[in-house]
């Protein structure tokens, strides 16, 4: 592997912003394939954070500062990727469920998710079952992900199941739930495919459900 | 034993020879209205008709030992984040919400370092009320706090209830990481690490304070602090030390000085933090879990040397069964009969729990 790409990995699991936009600006240099920067460089680093944060080695701050250093890196690698015709792992239309306004546990998981190199469509807080629906069929999604901290909304996520269901594509779409009161026994209840106690373990779920 | 005698073993430390002298505190902002059949709308913005939906809900399950010192309204404002209010910006029987977005910059540190923190915390308060409010209004919000929670004080003494506090407010940590949103503090942390620490500096003997002079003129010598942005969830037990922990200890010892019992609010994981509250004295702190930290460690952390609150999981007084909340409440109990332990609810009983619930947790320690 080429060194730029191991530097960029290391500098962002350590968050340094600044030094991942300098050595991907340096692999791009170098001439290096913006799909083998991201696949060989960034990822891996964001791959290392996650396993991280999943066993507790690192705390949300951490991850937060990596992502940043991710989102650095790849605003780069962006309009290069999209003149190579590069594509994603899959999709997923995330949002936190109609009826409940908090968003860090959510916007934590999609940054997750990005790291994976998952493309991530976010609807934003109240989200209504129609909306999450509405927004697979428009972005063609493999995944819809919902998330609620309240156990008053946790309710509508079967709702989700259940629009998913009437619209004719649960079939094609998984459906994964989170959420601080949200549990394992919850998910099975509502028929819902996934469900993970932190984002971390979400954005490894949906890679796994997105590559198997 | 009474309310007041078991609230003070339980600071003590003091083992309990009858599992009716164990303390009980579900925490009751918004449930009550659910019981009473009265609306979010009514409760929220009248402590009045909440002292009401209060009363009809003891009625119901049993008067417990510990309750707010605040409605609903009051412990909004004391949060001190934008509110979503029902009735207003959301349905008449929804929950409030908290609205969290930045409203502070990078150069608000420094303003609070140059020219004070109180004056800058009361600032942004004006900014977010409905509709916002100015200097001499707010001067009234706070004495209409005041006046609330007396009012909360005589009917809970009146019934031979202990409020949980005489007045509360977020530590300066929590707070400007609420104030300025919990990403852009996170950056902060790392960007700026002496001017967020140097306002924190500033902050915190202001609030310390401010909850001093208030509580000059209260009988419920004890405060809370809410302190929901420093577990582990929220950040590193390294950030939490560098940062959080000096301002919470000095907290909680100038308080302790004052002859205040200090409840910290810990909502989230505070198992890798817990080992802080070591270094402050014995029977100074109370600290209420909400069901994240696994509270068997965390007692095994703490026993003999602080109190805990816990911790009746939300989800489990909402789609449990009175069964399934006994045999947890059991569990509790025992861990209680040691002394320096409160049964209750993890943080709020959610506006979803079912009655049966509450009266099993309750029934815990009483039936």
């Amino acid at each position: 592997m080429s060194e730029v790409l191991k530097q960029i990995g290391e500098a962002l699991e350590k968050g340094k912003r600044k030094l991942v936009v300098q050595y991907v600006q340096q692999a791009i240099d170098e001439g290096i394939p913006p799909q083998q920067i991201l696949t060989e460089g960034l990822l891996p680093g964001m791959d290392r954070v996650g396993v991280k944060f999943r066993d507790n080695e690192i705390f949300v701050p951490e991850v937060l500062v990596a992502a940043r250093a991710m989102n650095a890196g790849a605003e780069l690698l962006k309009p290069l990727l999209a003149e190579a015709g590069a594509t994603s792992v899959g999709k997923i239309v995330l949002g936190t469920v109609k009826g409940d306004l908090h968003d860090i546990g959510k916007n934590l998981v999609k940054m997750m998710m990005e790291g994976k190199g998952i493309e991530v469509f976010d609807l934003g807080v109240d989200v209504s079952p129609e909306a999450f629906v509405q927004g697979a069929i428009e972005h063609d999604a493999d995944l819809i992900g919902c998330s609620a901290l309240l156990t008053t909304t946790m309710p509508v996520m079967g709702e989700v199941v259940k629009a998913a269901e009437a619209a004719g594509i649960r079939d094609k779409v998984k459906i994964m739930i989170g959420g601080a009161p949200v549990t394992k026994e919850f998910c099975e209840s509502i028929g819902a495919d996934a469900y993970t106690d932190d984002a971390a373990s979400a954005a490894i779920k949906a890679y796994e459900l997105l590559t198997t | 034993m009474n309310s007041f005698e078991k609230i003070q073993h339980c600071f003590e430390l003091t083992p309990v020879a009858r599992r009716q002298d164990i303390p009980v505190y579900p925490m009751m902002l918004l449930y009550p209205g659910k019981v009473a059949g009265m609306t979010q709308k009514e409760i929220i913005s009248d402590t009045d008709k909440w002292l009401q939906a209060l009363d009809i809900t003891f009625q119901k399950v049993g008067y417990p030992d510990l309750c707010q010192g605040n409605g609903p309204e009051d412990v909004i404002f004391l949060m001190g984040l934008e509110a979503l209010r029902p009735g207003f910006e959301l349905g008449e029987d929804e929950s409030y919400q908290f609205k969290e977005s930045c409203h502070m910059e990078v150069e608000d540190y420094q303003d609070i370092i140059d020219h004070g923190y109180m004056q800058w915390y009361n600032r942004y308060l004006c900014t977010i009320q409905h509709p916002p409010m100015t200097g001499p209004e707010m001067g009234q919000r706070w004495m209409q706090v005041g006046m609330n929670a007396a009012k909360v004080g005589q009917y809970l003494g009146s019934h031979g209830v202990c409020p949980i506090h005489g007045t509360a407010s977020g530590t300066p940590f929590d707070t400007l990481s609420m104030v300025r949103s919990f990403q852009e503090f996170i950056f902060d942390l790392y960007d700026e690490p002496d001017l967020v620490k140097a306002a924190i500096n500033k902050g915190t003997p202001e609030v310390l304070g401010n909850i001093l002079g208030t509580l000059e003129h209260s009988p419920v010598k004890r405060a809370s602090l809410y302190a929901m942005r420093s577990d582990a969830n929220s950040i590193s037990p390294e950030i939490f030390e560098e940062f959080s922990w000096p301002s919470l200890k000095e907290l909680i010892l100038g308080l302790h000085g004052a002859g205040v019992q200090v409840v910290v609010h810990a909502d989230g994981n505070w198992l890798p933090m817990l080992p802080k509250f070591l270094e402050v004295p014995k029977g100074s702190v109370m600290i209420e879990l909400d069901g994240v930290t696994d509270i068997h460690a965390a007692h095994e952390i703490l026993k003999g040397w602080q109190a805990i609150r816990g911790d009746v999981p939300a989800t489990l007084m909402a789609f449990g069964t009175p069964d399934e909340v006994s045999a947890y409440c059991a569990d509790l109990v025992e861990m209680a009969m040691g002394g320096g332990f409160v049964v209750g609810s993890g943080c709020e009983i959610p506006l979803n729990c079912k009655l049966e619930n509450l009266k099993a947790l309750m029934d815990s320690v009483r039936a």
